[in-house]
Formats: structure tokens, sequence, C-alpha cells
């Protein structure tokens, strides 16, 4: 087995502009991302962090730029096909399927990668019992408070066990015991099957704890990266981040 | 505040619904042998029909959210390839078939360019689809015009389905709505279910999730229009006569909404409980206000249908389902 | 065919679309301020009609002059409507937000035609009968009034909308509800408003209508529908649009009639109009 094939990018990101009328979101991002790994993206608001992320996912086509994901271009592709493929996302502001049971939800989740409906079930079981969402799977997920309804995204993310897991604010509205326990069940996702995840988050203390390397974006550019203690040490994330008042750049 | 009121218990409701079914189709079934009255056979027919059409409505407007105020245009279609094929010398059993591929066919092609709006512009442009093919229909010489189609005589028989009772007819209907149903529940039971409903809850988290949502909102139209197609040709054999007015008018596509409203869209079962309710006092008040009034009476009639929906739009979205639902659920609490 | 006999019919398209702009301006208008789509909306115009109708057989007045009244009485009914029944759903479920309106025009139709039964009245307008003949073309005074106050109003709508404190407003709230709010407008008023004036123009439209046209309680889906089409054609969002849509509207029913049978001039229409969702769904002008 070649070292290339082990150590090429499961996600490259060419050279992507885009624009929304005058205003440019994105200024020609390019980063690769390794299999396995654990990135974090932060910049302040207004970055372009999830407009990345619509970009990876189709929801949002380039104006110029490419999306390489295993190899293969998946520019043009519209959202459902990347995702079969193995990308998988939760939103910032979350749409869970409202009406439907939290079981239904994670099944619908675990069914586009699986080949009948009992395989797609025992999937969302496990995914449930990741998250400790379990003993409330037959409620309907529009009765779960927003912590509930946050880990019921995960569960749902989980379910078609993605190669590639890009979270969104995952952590947002969570108390500090829940944030330790949201980290905890990442790590160990992170660590038992070979997931590359990316997250989007603004909760410093905690994405500076859990990700191997971290992206900053300001302005729709990327203005530094490298582990969490270089980007910390980093004069011009610094400056990015003043006069904000939620950032802790001390660790 | 107006919104969806479900229950939690999923298991629950399940077994309820084969309940109702059941005790539903034994009255269809049975209440013929005991009542023996031409008129209220006449309703039952109607009302099997209905149900048919409705559950058809349901997978596209409770399942999927595509909402359709043009399901004649599907009925009519099934109606006319019935009338066309029989004269032609096509057995019935045939011709049910193919009046629900040819309604299929063109639910499969009328996706294309209504699926791009979305919502209830979608519902708008589902009634101008039926009034345009009405009108079409009307001015078509090859389908008759306006003086419509009757069906040939053939002989008495299971064969061409001609019977001297009428009741023969309402058996008839029952088993292809057997038929019907369990194949409907068997699709709304696999994937196809639950990627329906996801695309109604929430189009964007389907599509994130792996959903190719315009494919399954097609083939939610093709499958709903297949059934709606055999329903329209079930209502052709028993009448012998059609015309565009009789089976592809906007008062057809409104019997099939007011039914399925009534007794719960999100349901398979919902429609079977609303038409079994409301299509005999529907044909009564007909019946009676028809003397009475003379031509008014169909405006009566679509009045009644007006304020029942608006009624139960406001108090009540999940229909007599619901209720009943309700009912059980309070009862278990206690 | 004469040409002159196709210039006369294209003509007359476009005398027929002026009028279908009022009806999908309002159409517009309560979408793009309160995202419903309003089922009733020809069936508003059809009351108007009667009202018109009735102004002129026991008041004596001339359609035209009915205008005012027309407009006054449909802009209180679409504010009554907004109020009391409208405001309570727009929040609500999708099935609760389609079916209203649907069931509303089922109750205002089918009440008339209880009431005054399916027989199909008219104005006998001498208006109505008089032609103005230019080179050969003869196109009804009646109808050319009508495009005049048509096109009077849509010029007057587009000012309002530009220039007053309430057009302004309606504006503010068709763009970013919560924004309008926070600058402190009272969304629940100006969806009143809007729709008050959205079903107002409608009776304007059935005022004209009824000058030249006949009055039967079955009018109002076909106006619905047309309306429907012609802000989907010029696109869903845009008042401009919806004007240029109603001319394309009144246009196409003409070129339908002409090469075809005059009654099946809406599949014409309709056919158009899904070849047009097939190619471009955005519309002319749409978003």
């Amino acid at each position: 087995m070649s070292n290339e094939i082990v150590n090429s990018p499961i996600l490259r990101v060419e050279n992507i502009v885009k624009r929304f009328g005058g205003l440019v979101a994105l200024n020609n991002v390019s980063f690769e991302v390794r299999e396995g790994e654990f990135l974090g993206i932060i910049g302040p608001n207004g970055a372009g962090k999830t407009t990345l992320f619509n970009v990876i996912t189709g929801f949002l086509k380039p104006e110029q730029g490419r999306i390489v994901f295993k190899g293969v271009d998946i520019t043009k592709w519209p959202v459902y096909k990347r995702s079969r493929m193995g990308i998988a996302r939760t939103f910032q502001i979350m749409k869970p399927l409202e009406n439907l049971t939290v079981m239904d939800n994670v099944v619908t989740a675990a069914l586009p990668r699986s080949n009948s409906v009992r395989e797609a079930i025992e999937r969302a079981e496990r995914s449930l019992d990741l998250v400790k969402l379990l003993n409330k799977k037959d409620l309907l997920a529009r009765n779960l408070n927003s912590t509930e309804k946050r880990r019921l995204e995960i569960a749902r993310a989980l379910a078609g066990e993605p190669v590639l897991l890009l979270l969104d604010e995952a952590l947002a509205g969570q108390s500090p015991s829940e944030i330790d326990e949201t980290l905890a069940l990442l790590r160990s996702i992170h660590k038992s099957t070979k997931i590359t995840i990316i997250m989007v988050e603004h909760v410093m203390r905690a994405i500076m704890r859990i990700a191997e390397r971290i992206i900053v974006l300001n302005y729709g550019k990327i203005i530094a990266t490298g582990t969490p203690e270089e980007v910390a040490r980093d004069p011009k994330v610094i400056e990015a981040y003043l006069g904000s008042s939620k950032v802790e750049v001390s660790m | 505040m107006v919104g969806l009121r479900s229950l939690d218990l999923k298991s629950l409701r399940r077994s309820i619904d084969f309940y109702i079914a059941v005790i539903c189709f034994g009255f269809l079934v049975v209440s013929p042998l005991i009542y023996n009255n031409f008129f209220y056979i006449n309703a039952l027919h109607t009302a099997s029909v209905l149900m048919l059409a409705g559950v058809a409505w349901v997978i596209m407007g409770g399942y999927t959210g595509l909402i359709s105020f043009g399901h004649a245009a599907f009925f009519g279609l099934g109606a006319y390839t019935l009338a066309l094929t029989y004269n032609w010398g096509v057995l019935p059993w045939l011709g049910l078939v193919l009046g629900g591929c040819v309604a299929a066919l063109f639910a499969a092609a009328v996706s294309y360019p209504l699926l791009r709006l979305k919502g209830r512009w979608f519902s708008l442009a589902t009634l101008a689809m039926a009034e345009a093919l009405k009108l079409y229909f009307n001015n078509w010489d090859f389908v008759g015009g306006s003086r419509g189609i009757e069906l040939f005589r053939k002989e008495y028989g299971l064969e061409w389905i001609y019977f001297a009772s009428p009741i023969y007819y309402n058996y008839v209907a029952y088993a292809v709505l057997i038929a019907s149903l369990i194949v409907l529940n068997m699709i709304v039971k696999s994937r196809f279910g639950y990627y329906t409903q996801a695309i109604r809850e929430s189009e964007e988290t389907a599509m994130a999730v792996g959903i190719n949502t315009f494919r399954y909102k097609q083939l939610a139209m093709v499958v709903s229009g297949f059934f709606t197609g055999i329903a329209g040709a079930l209502y052709t054999i028993r009448f012998r006569f059609i015309d565009p007015f009789a089976v592809m008018d906007f008062a057809q596509s409104l019997q099939i909404i007011v039914i399925s409203v009534a007794g719960g869209i999100f349901t398979l079962v919902g429609p079977i409980i609303g038409a079994l309710i409301i299509t005999p006092i529907a044909e009564y008040v007909r019946a009676v206000l028809g003397g009475t009034y003379g031509a008014k009476f169909f405006g009566i009639h679509m009045l009644i249908y007006g304020v029942i929906l608006l009624a139960l739009v406001l108090y009540s979205p999940g229909g007599l389902h619901d209720v009943i639902l309700k009912l059980k659920e309070g009862r278990k609490r206690e | 065919m004469e040409l002159s006999l196709i210039v006369q019919s294209l003509l007359e398209g476009v005398l027929n679309g002026s009028v279908y702009t009022l009806v999908a301006l309002g159409l517009g208008l309560i979408w793009g301020v309160t995202e419903l789509v309003n089922f009733a909306h020809g069936d508003f115009l059809m009351l108007s009609a009667f009202v018109a109708y009735f102004l002129h057989y026991y008041v004596g007045l001339d359609p035209i002059e009915s205008i005012p009244i027309c407009f006054a009485i449909n802009f209180l009914i679409g504010f009554i409507v907004q109020r009391f029944l409208l405001n309570r759903i727009i929040e609500a479920h999708l099935l609760a937000q389609t079916f209203s309106t649907f069931a509303l025009a089922l109750i205002i139709r089918n009440s008339f035609y209880v009431s005054l039964g399916p027989d199909v009245k008219s104005i006998s307008n001498p208006l109505a009968t008089m032609a103005v003949d230019v080179m050969g073309i003869r196109l009804s005074t009646a109808k050319i009034i009508a495009t005049a106050i048509a096109v009077s109003l849509t010029i007057a709508l587009y000012l309002f909308l530009q220039k007053t404190y309430i057009g302004t407003a309606i504006r503010a709230v068709s763009q970013n509800r919560v924004a309008a709010q926070l600058m402190g407008v009272n969304t629940k008023q100006t969806y009143c408003l809007s729709t008050g004036i959205a079903v107002g123009l409608a009776g304007v439209a059935g005022a004209l209508i009824a000058s030249y046209y006949y009055i039967f309680p079955e009018i109002g889906p076909s106006f619905t529908t047309l309306a429907f089409v012609a802000v989907v054609l010029g696109g869903i969002g845009s008042i401009q649009g919806a004007a240029v849509g109603a001319l394309l509207v009144g246009l196409l029913q003409s070129i339908g009639a002409l090469l075809f049978v005059p009654a099946i001039k809406d599949v014409v229409v309709f056919l158009a109009f899904i070849a047009f969702l097939t190619i471009r769904p955005r519309g002319l002008f749409g978003d």
C-alpha cells in the first residue's frame, strides 16, 4: 500500500469563492483535511464558517473553485448525493423532523446508507444509544428540550455511519457539564472509528481542547492555521477577535 | 393555537389504525346485506371509491406535504382510460390497471414543471392543471368531447363487471380497495414512508440526510396518481357513462379532499373513516335538498363542505382520526 | 386570416391583460406581505362584480361610477377577513394555511350560488356595445376605459408603495417581517391594510369586468387561476412581474383563441405556463 493513498486528504477545498451579490463571503479559501483528522474552524461572527459548510455540503454552489471528496470532484453534485457518499452535517439552526418520533428521525437518516429498514433501525438504535437518547425514542422530536434536540442532531448525523462529519456549532446553548459530555462523546467516536470531524465552534475553550488542528477564518479568508497553541498565539488571530467579548484566548 | 396534536405512543396508534380499518370494512361489507336499500348501497359504493381516491390523495398530501387540489385530473384519466379500453374490447380488470397507469404517467410528466413550485403555489398549480385538462377533454373529439363516453353493453358477469343487481359492484369495489390498501400499506411502511414524511417535515434536513427529495416527491405523485386513476376507473364501471364534468371537475377533487381532511390526512385510515361518515350524509343531503331546491342544492353541498373544511382546519387539522386517538389516549390514562 | 383581425385580437388581449393586472397585483401583494396564497381572490372579484350589478339595477349607477364603492366594500371585507381569520393562521401549519383561504373561497362562492342561483347576469351597458374603430380595428369602448382605469390604478399603487409611509411599511414587512417590527411597524395592522388594498383592487377589477362581461357566481376560480399564472410568469415576489405577467396572460389568451378554438384558450395559457415553469421557474422578474 503506497504512502500516497494512506496520506491523501479525504477532503480538499480548492480556491473556493462564494459571492452574495456584491458581498464576497468566501475569498479564495483552500485547505485539505486528512482522513481521521479532528479539525476545528473558528472565526468571528460573519467570517463565513457556515457558508463554508454550505458549500462543502452542497447547499450553496460556489462561483469559483472545487470541492474534492475522497478523490472525487463533487462541486456540482446535489446535496443528497454528497450525503450518500458519506458526508454528514448538523445545522446551526436545528431542523429536526418535528412531528416524527426521535427514533423515526434517526432511522430516516440511517436509511439512505442502509439496505433495509431493519438495518436502519439497528443503526438508529446504536446511534441513539451513543448520545443517550435511547430511552426517549418514542417521543415526538418536537417535545424534546433544546439540549436533547442537539443530541438528536448528532445522532442523526452519525446514523448513516458517515466518513466525514461536519458539526456546525453543536455546542451552542449547552451548559459546561453538557459540553463536557458532548466532547467526551465526540472524542470516543473519533477514537473508535476512523471518522473525520470538522467542527465549527464559538465556544473557544471546548474547540481548543478537542481539535488537533485549527483553521481561522475572517472575512471569508483563512488567516491562520495550525495547532490550537500556535493559533492562540498568532497575532493576526488575536487582532481578528479584538473587541469580541466572547473570546478567551488563554487556555 | 392551530397546530398538529398527535400522540406520543406510536404503537398504540398502529394497533388502533388496524382495528378502525377492520371495523370500517366490516361495516362496508355487512351492512348492504342487512339494509338492502338501493340508495344506501349506491352511497356505500361511492364511499368506497372515494376511500381509494382519498387514501391515494393522502400519500401526496398528508405524507409528503404536497397538497393537491387537482386530483380530479388523475381520477378522470383513469375513468376515461377504462371507458375507452372497455369499448375497444379490453377486459375491465386490465382496464383498471391501465387507468392507473395512464394517470401515473400523467403525474410523472406533470411533476417536472409542477414540483418547481413550493407549498401553496404548487397547490394552486394543481388546481389550474385539472381545470386545463378538463377543458381540453371537453373539446377533444377522440374522447367524445362534452358528449362523454358510454360503456357498451356486454354479457352480465364478473368478466365484464356488468351486473343486473347493483350490490355486486360494491363487492368488486371493496375487493379492489382492500388489495390497494394492502399495497399502499406496504409502500408506506417501507423507506418511501420515512422519506416522504421527512420531506414534509423539513426538505432541507431530508436532503442533508441523503434523500433525493425531487425523486421521492415525484414518486409520491406517481403512486398517488396511479391509485386515484383506479378509483376513477371503478367509478366508470359502475355508472357506465362519463363526461368531463362527471369525472374531471373540481367537484371530484373537492370530495376527495373533504373526506380526507375530515377523516385525518396523516394516516391511511383517515380517508376511510371520512368517506364512510361523510358520503352517506352528503348523498342524503343531496337527495333531500335536490328535491326541494332544484339546481341550487349543489351550492349548499359545497357551501357545507367549505364550512366543514374551515372548522376542521382551525380546530382539528388531524381530522376525526385525531379525535379518536385522543379519546383512546384519554381512556388509557385513566 | 386578415392582419387586422390578428392585430385586433392581440390588442384585445392586452386590454384584457391590463384588467387582469389588478387581480394579479392583489394576489402578489397578499403573498408578498403575508405569505398566504389567497385561493379566494377571484371570488372577491365576483363579489364585487355582483355589487356593481346590484348598484346598477337598484341605484342606477354605471359600473365605472361604482368603482369607489366596490373598492371600499372589498377593502373592508379584505381587512376584516385578514383581521379575524387570516391573522390567526399566519403562523400555523401549511395545511391550515392552504385550506383556510380555499375553504373561504368555497363559502363565498357557494353562498352566492345558493342565494342568487346560477343564472348568468349582465349589465346592459351602452358602453359595452360601443366600439372604437381605428383603421379597421374595432375595440370595445368599455374595455378601453377599463384599461385606462387599470393602468392608472397600477401606477397609483406603485406610487403609493414607494412614496407613502404606509406603502413603505408594507414593503418593509414584505421584505423582512422581523426587521420591520423592530422599526416599530405594527405588522398585524399592515397585513390587514395590504390585504384590504389587494382585495380592493380585485374589487375594482370586478366592477370593470361587470361593465363588459358576464356575471355569475362561478367566475371566481378562472380569475384566481389567471392571476396565479400571471404572478408565477412574472416572478413570485415581484410587483412589476405581476403586471407584466398579467399582460402576458391576456396576450396568450388571444393567441390561443387565434391559433385554436376560443374554448380552449385557457388550456393554451396553462401549457405556456407549464413550459415557462420548466424552462425558467423563477419567472421574468422573480428572485
